[in-house]
Parts: C-alpha cells; sequence; structure tokens
C-alpha cells in the first residue's frame, strides 16, 4: 500500500501548532471550585426556604405560620416535579457520540424553553400566595398601602420586572441556540 | 493507562486529568481551534472542554479508549460552542464562492504558517467535514472517528474524500 504523503503532510503541518493556553490549569481549577460552589448554593437555598419556614411553623406553632410553611413545601413539591417532567429523559444521551449529543442539546433546548413558560406560570400564584400571606401577616387594613408600602415595591415589582426581563433574555438566548442547533445538525447530516 | 473507577475523589480525578492534558492537551487545543477563531474564544472553549472531561471522569467505564471518550466530549463542548454564538459558522460553499486563497509563498516559508493556513481552511469546511478531518490529522482511524461521531465507517470515508477535495482547493 502506497503512503498517502498529502494526508501526511498535512498531519505533519497540523500538529506543528501548539494551543494549549497555558494558564490553564489555574482556570480549570477556578471554574470547578466555582462549581462545587453553585451545587452547594442550590442545596443551600432548598434548605433555607423549605427547611427555615418548618422550624419556624414548628418553633412558633402559629397557624398562619403553618399555612406557610405548607405553601413554600407546595410549590416546592410543584417546582421539583415540573423539573423532573422537563428533565426526564434529556439527563444523558442516548448514545456515547457527539450525533447523539447534538439530538440532546436540542432537546435541551426545548425543555428549556417550556421550563421558562412553566416557571412564569409558577410566579404568578407565588407572587399572589406570598403577598395574600404578608397582608395577613402583618394585620394589614388597605390593600392599596400595603402594595405601595417600599418593602414590597421593591421585592414584589421591581423584583417581577428584574425576573421578566431576564426571563425574556433567556428565551432569546435559547431560541437563538436552538437555531443554531438545527442549523448545525442539517449541516452534520449534509442537507 | 488503566480506566478509573467511579466516584473518584477529587485529587484522583485532578491526577488523572494532569495525565490526560499532558498526552493530548496540544490536540485538545486544535481541536478548539477548529471551532473557534478568535484567540480569547479559543482559550475559553479549551476550558470548557477540560472542565467537561473533568466532570465526565466519573462515567468512564472503559468502554472505549480514553482518547476516543475525551475527543468525544471535547467536540460535543466545540458543538456547544457552535450552538451558543450569534454568527452562524459560514459554510465551505458559500466560502469557496467568496474567496479562496491561493498560494502565498511568504506563508509556505514555515510549517507553522502552513499549518495556520491549513487551520484557516478547515475552518471553512461544513461542520460534519470539519470534525472528521480534524481527527483524522490527529491520527485517529475510520473506526475510532465513527466511534467518536456516533457515524459509520463508510460515512466518514465518504466524509473524509470530499472534504480532502475541498481543502485542496481552499489550500
Amino acid at each position: 500500500m502506497e503512503p498517502d504523503t498529502e494526508l501526511e503532510r498535512w498531519q505533519g503541518e497540523w500538529r506543528a501548532q501548539d494551543m494549549i493556553p497555558t494558564s490553564l490549569a489555574r482556570r480549570v481549577e477556578r471554574e470547578t471550585r466555582r462549581m462545587r460552589w453553585g451545587v452547594a448554593a442550590e442545596i443551600m437555598v432548598t434548605v433555607a426556604m423549605g427547611g427555615g419556614t418548618l422550624g419556624w411553623a414548628i418553633l412558633s406553632r402559629r397557624p398562619d405560620v403553618a399555612i406557610l410553611a405548607a405553601g413554600v413545601w407546595i410549590i416546592i413539591a410543584v417546582a421539583w416535579t415540573i423539573s423532573m417532567l422537563l428533565r426526564r429523559g434529556a439527563w444523558q444521551p442516548a448514545a456515547a457520540t457527539t450525533a447523539a449529543f447534538m439530538e440532546i442539546s436540542i432537546l435541551r433546548c426545548e425543555r428549556g424553553l417550556r421550563a421558562i413558560a412553566a416557571q412564569a406560570l409558577l410566579f404568578v400564584p407565588i407572587l399572589g400566595f406570598d403577598l395574600v400571606w404578608l397582608y395577613f401577616y402583618r394585620d394589614e387594613t388597605d390593600v392599596w398601602t400595603f402594595l405601595t408600602r417600599p418593602a414590597v415595591l421593591l421585592i414584589a415589582w421591581v423584583g417581577t420586572a428584574v425576573a421578566a426581563a431576564w426571563a425574556v433574555w433567556y428565551r432569546r438566548r435559547l431560541r437563538c441556540e436552538l437555531e443554531n442547533l438545527l442549523r448545525l445538525r442539517r449541516e452534520l447530516e449534509g442537507r | 493507562m488503566n480506566p478509573p473507577v467511579p466516584d473518584v475523589p477529587h485529587s484522583d480525578r485532578d491526577t488523572w486529568l494532569e495525565a490526560v492534558l499532558e498526552a493530548h492537551g496540544p490536540a485538545l487545543g486544535r481541536l478548539a481551534a477548529s471551532y473557534a477563531r478568535d484567540l480569547g474564544e479559543r482559550e475559553d472553549l479549551v476550558q470548557e472542554i477540560v472542565v467537561a472531561i473533568w466532570k465526565a471522569l466519573p462515567r468512564f467505564r472503559g468502554e472505549c479508549s480514553e482518547r476516543t471518550f475525551v475527543f468525544r466530549i471535547a467536540h460535543n463542548r466545540g458543538i456547544a460552542h457552535l450552538a451558543r454564538r450569534r454568527v452562524p459558522t459560514a459554510s465551505a460553499a458559500d466560502e469557496l464562492e467568496v474567496q479562496s486563497p491561493g498560494p502565498n509563498p511568504e506563508q509556505a516559508l514555515s510549517k507553522a504558517q502552513q499549518g495556520d493556513r491549513l487551520l484557516e481552511a478547515v475552518h471553512r469546511l461544513p461542520l460534519g467535514y470539519r470534525q472528521v478531518v480534524t481527527l483524522t490529522l490527529e491520527g485517529f482511524g475510520y473506526a475510532e472517528i465513527a466511534d467518536v461521531l456516533g457515524i459509520t465507517e463508510s460515512n466518514v470515508g465518504a466524509r473524509l474524500t470530499r472534504a480532502r477535495q475541498m481543502l485542496r482547493q481552499l489550500l
């Protein structure tokens, strides 16, 4: 069999390039540390919200706090159920290949878009429940006065605006990513 | 090297990663260069690839070679990088019509410069061809390329033949 000189020449030229960044080890170390903190933060938020309200309800023995704890746990349960349903079949590729990765990336993007819609729908009852609970907990007498308190204005309305802006931005990013992935799949399939 | 067992402690993972980088680091850098033209983007992509390999280590059970495992992850990160980009990549067909750089005596002087020209030409290939070419240039055989990309060996051969034709035109 004759040697493939053209390919050998290209391989020589290709491998002559050395492109590994020197600071890589440090950057990777920083990134992996950040990931571990991210996981820890998620657990801490769940424990603080769910455990905190439950602990408060047990210690205070007040029915209104018990209602808050029940509400929080119902919301956590609904959120987890939606999250599990949306992640079903999207945990890992069907096969460990690049083609399978492409398929699961597309699926994750589609599920991500549905997740944004679900989060928006879930946000309305969460905000409603929190405001109603707070209204009665504080023994407020006038709805308008309560809704225009600086703390409520900041947390409920500014927070809602920020969350909505983030959702719009993230949805746009996901749609762009999905379009790119569909284009790349067509390119991979030679269409 | 023996495949590491699942649930390895972080320190062992770090040691394994060091060995992987020593064995495949430059090749991973070149692979990243085939997905990202900009130097900053390229460095970010290499970092993403290495972190993804580090994260995927517990899933490696030795069903394939370490090299196949590592390059599969690297190509997957490359695709994810392209998907996140705002500007879509141009296909070779478009690029060939726009410009086809002819031989340049100055660029042909050194091997590194020839490597640059080759990289530029590889960038202009459609993704499916680019993946097959970069793996071939790293010395992968048809079977291993098919295993990394999830396509048949005959498909690898067909893509490589077409890609080489395009590269000849581009170089």
